[in-house]
């Protein structure tokens, strides 16, 4: 069974729709100052988990800078936000194709292994990216479900 | 490479964070008329598409008891989904097990294999959750947690 395919594919159709959301949203909701956690700040945050969960070892990497949001005045660029998520699409294709399925996660104790990992951090794309869509719903902005790998929105 | 317990943890992980927002989801956001994607409504197809994509095929779906047309607008009580949550997460438990992850999905909109369609359904209740979680944390301020992983699985 090729399973990394398959996670590879379910991984860029997350990252698809999260792209969507980051993509479409009006400039005045990128960093609404009624919002406890701003559009920008999810975007990253998810991104930045994305990034570090692909890693095959925890320690030895380079880090991105932790989000946060406490800073006045201090916004992330959509410009910087989508430059991070298409490291994190290269990172897909090229960490899955080495990791060791069976290993320990590495990062969460109490995951299985690191195929529970990818499971948990497609999850943790998805869970924000549906955040971020029902943010923009006022705002009758078109976003759609992927299904797979390369295939275009509905 | 034995996925079936960590595809269960996992959906159990996901269903769990979608009961935490169906209960906490005050009636008064339950049903509000008008809403094209009221609560309930969103919250029962979550878990009727989860239901459907763990049979074998579409010809073999046998719907939940107590299923009825949404289209109709006779709104499913939080005492009624939370039932069908209930009867979905035995489903995960039995359903999984038996389930040849190299198969074809079974559902011909689907053109991958059954091990793709449980990442996306998994994917699926995700997503709706996190359109929830918004909408009580917009409407409502409440805060819901995340859930990681599930130990109620079985190999």
């Amino acid at each position: 069974m090729k399973i990394k395919p398959i996670i590879q594919s379910q991984y860029l159709a997350a990252l698809t729709m999260l792209k969507q959301a980051i993509v479409k949203c009006p400039p005045k909701v990128w960093d609404d100052p009624a919002d406890k956690d701003r559009f920008w700040f999810i975007a990253y945050h998810t991104l930045y988990y994305a990034h570090r969960y692909l890693k095959i070892e925890n320690k030895g990497h380079v880090r991105w800078k932790k989000p946060q949001f406490d800073k006045q005045g201090m916004v992330m660029p959509k410009e910087l936000v989508l430059k991070h998520l298409k490291t994190v699409e290269r990172e897909v294709v090229e960490q899955i194709t080495v990791i060791d399925l069976d290993g320990k996660s590495g990062y969460a104790g109490f995951l299985a292994n690191k195929m529970e990992l990818q499971l948990y951090n497609i999850r943790h794309i998805q869970q924000h990216a549906g955040e971020l869509y029902e943010r923009l719903r006022p705002y009758n902005v078109k976003v759609g479900w992927v299904s797979q790998r390369n295939k275009e929105p509905k | 490479m034995n996925a079936k317990p960590v595809i269960q943890s996992q959906y159990l992980a996901a269903l769990a964070m979608l009961k935490q927002v169906i209960v906490q989801c005050p009636q008064t956001l339950w049903n509000v008329p008008g809403n094209q994607e009221e609560f309930w409504k969103k919250s029962y197809h979550t878990l009727f598409y989860v239901h459907l994509y763990l049979q074998n095929a579409e010809k073999d779906f046998i719907p939940w008891a107590k299923h009825h047309d949404l289209a109709s607008n006779a709104p499913f009580t939080k005492d009624e989904v939370l039932e069908y949550l209930d009867f979905v997460e035995k489903q995960v438990a039995e359903r999984v097990i038996t389930t040849n992850l190299e198969a074809e999905s079974g559902f011909d909109w689907l053109p991958f294999d059954k091990l793709e369609l449980q990442f996306y359904n998994i994917r699926h209740i995700q997503q709706h959750t996190g359109e929830l979680y918004e909408r009580l944390g917009t409407h409502e301020n409440i805060e819901l947690d995340w859930v990681g992983y599930s130990h109620n699985t079985k190999e």
